[in-house]
């Protein structure tokens, strides 16, 4: 996937017409979600919990292009995007900076990276996903 | 968390401007993080004295523990004169609830100081100015890779150490062979922003080019988005750029520094013997010994300086070993250079990076902090006592073992938790 300012930029004005639209306050965090690793985001929403703890956040704010994706935790919330959104949101994350508070749950994308290459070797799927990725 | 330049600048700043707040005040840090060491050399810098560090966990704090050599507290054991002479230094995104806690402690609102750094910054406040500033310096990245592109050679490949340590550039250069045969990379550079790096890269053989911090920043800024080989540009991190994995850290220590570099870095999908650099076999260690009335075989380096990591052991505590290894008649020497002082009561010498096995095999004994020296050294034939610390930003034997990462089976290491323990250790040792 290759990122342009355009795109970049489109996902900031998408960021920001959801954090008005969810009323997004410093408790929030964002866990961006692109359809393809729901493995990935079953793990981390297994650990959503310890997470928020850590972060001392009260609400995660789900966004994703995936309709299949099911949440029943009342601390989730989840908002429904087109793929343009998620692809433009991704594309703002990669060219700005990232915050502790706003994450692409990926282990493809920035702090899961190559994640899945250590899987096998001494950790497991679930460690890759709560250290390497959440970072809890 | 990684302490960035230009977060040391601010502290600098802060500390500068703010000097005359700590006459004749407790100077407290509120947290043992990466961020309290540039604190205390800011501090230091200013002539100003820190008197404790505190810390909500107790793996960090209290029970006798140091942190930099200085003491450290649970907050809710400060007692009245700390609370009411303290000055408080908070670093940290959770600022509000520390300065809420040392409140509710009795100390007074203005005598904490907050320092606004990197991540401890409000969490969002991206806006379309910053985006294009951010995607002007990616822009500025990739002109800068293509002008070296001009400069050295379109197919040249430019690998980036972005971390000034010393043991990483010498792990990357290990394994680096492995790496260029794996994609049919010829021609190649070197590129750090530190001139120890660009030493120990030289040892490998090597071409370097040394750029400034902006340089190398706004090239990983062109990586971080078009992070592909045909960027011809590759970081030689043991980490993620962006963000410090975890995996690697003291709580999850399944796997070596290495193997970082192995299955991460370059993504290998099976181990490698690493490559070893060259040495010099100048002899000048026998001149330098002669000159110094230092004994062939019966001399022990010292090496008590790391560059990326504090210890805690004390210099008094240096100076002790000192006295107990000359009553068992060895001559010491202290490896230091620039600022760095020798211990008490030793000789000091410098010794360039290609001769250090020479020396540390001409002297026959080698007691060093972790550092990037140990690995250079580790395949001396000499007795080599590697001193290692638990805790706080410290190198952990787990993932910087030496015989651990299988740099040698000779090395004996030892963690340093306390003085007794430390003089029985080298005492059973040397």
């Amino acid at each position: 996937m290759t990122f342009d300012i355009e795109q970049a930029n489109r996902g900031l004005m998408t960021l920001s017409f959801i954090f008005a639209k969810c009323n997004y306050g410093a408790t929030d965090m964002i866990w961006i979600y692109k359809k393809g690793e729901s493995d990935v985001l079953e793990k981390c929403i297994a650990f959503a919990d310890e997470k928020m703890k850590k972060e001392r956040a009260e609400r995660i704010i789900l966004l994703t292009d995936d309709d299949e994706v099911d949440v029943f935790q009342e601390f989730i919330c989840k908002v429904m995007c087109s793929e343009q959104d998620i692809e433009d949101l991704i594309a703002w994350y990669m060219v700005g900076h990232p915050y502790n508070n706003i994450m692409i749950i990926s282990l493809i994308y920035p702090e899961g990276r190559n994640g899945r290459k250590w899987i096998g070797k001494g950790y497991s799927f679930e460690s890759i996903c709560k250290h390497g990725l959440l970072r809890i | 968390m990684l302490v960035n330049e230009k977060d040391k600048e601010t502290i600098n700043s802060l500390i500068h401007n703010r000097r005359k707040f700590f006459l004749d005040k407790k100077t407290i840090i509120f947290g043992c993080t990466p961020y309290a060491r540039d604190i205390y050399q800011a501090l230091d810098e200013h002539d100003i004295g820190l008197s404790l560090i505190i810390d909500n966990n107790p793996k960090k704090a209290g029970s006798g523990k140091l942190c930099m050599g200085i003491p450290t507290k649970n907050p809710n054991d400060l007692n009245d004169d700390e609370i009411r002479n303290g000055i408080y230094i908070i670093c940290s995104k959770y600022h509000l609830e520390m300065t809420s806690q040392l409140i509710e402690l009795g100390v007074n609102e203005n005598n904490i100081l907050c320092i606004h750094v990197g991540e401890s910054k409000k969490l969002f406040e991206d806006d379309i100015e910053k985006m294009e500033s951010a995607w002007e310096e990616v822009c500025l990245g990739r002109n800068l890779v293509d002008k070296w592109k001009r400069e050295y050679g379109r197919d040249f490949f430019f690998f980036l150490l972005p971390y000034p340590g010393t043991g990483d550039a010498y792990m990357a250069c290990r394994y680096l062979p492995y790496f260029l045969e794996q994609n049919k990379i010829e021609n190649i550079m070197l590129v750090a922003t530190s001139n120890n790096s660009l030493k120990v890269v030289k040892l490998f053989g090597y071409d370097t080019l040394l750029v400034s911090h902006e340089e190398m920043s706004i090239v990983l800024r062109s990586w971080e988005v078009f992070e592909d080989l045909r960027a011809f540009v590759k970081p030689l991190l043991h980490w993620g750029w962006r963000t410090k994995r975890f995996i690697s850290s003291d709580n999850h220590p399944q796997i070596t520094f290495n193997e970082m570099f192995l299955y991460d870095t370059y993504a290998f999908d099976r181990p490698h013997e690493g490559y070893l650099p060259k040495q010099a076999k100048t002899g000048s260690w026998v001149g330098c010994f002669a000159s110094h009335g230092l004994k062939q075989g019966k001399t022990v380096i010292f090496a008590p300086y790391a560059g990326s990591f504090t210890y805690n052991i004390s210099a008094q505590d240096m100076e002790n070993v000192v006295i107990f290894l000359k009553n068992k008649g060895y001559d010491v020497c202290t490896n230091c250079f620039g600022k760095e002082k020798p211990i008490r009561g030793t000789v000091p010498i410098c010794f360039p990076y290609e001769e250090a096995i020479g020396y540390v095999e001409y002297a026959g004994v080698f007691v060093g902090v972790r550092s990037g020296l140990c690995d250079i050294i580790s395949s001396a034939r000499a007795k080599k006592i590697i001193i290692y610390e638990s805790g706080f930003n410290a190198t952990s034997i787990d993932y910087f073992g030496l015989v651990n990462m299988g740099l040698c089976e000779d090395a004996i290491e030892i963690v340093y938790d306390n003085f007794d323990k430390f003089v029985s250790d080298i005492e059973n040792e040397v």
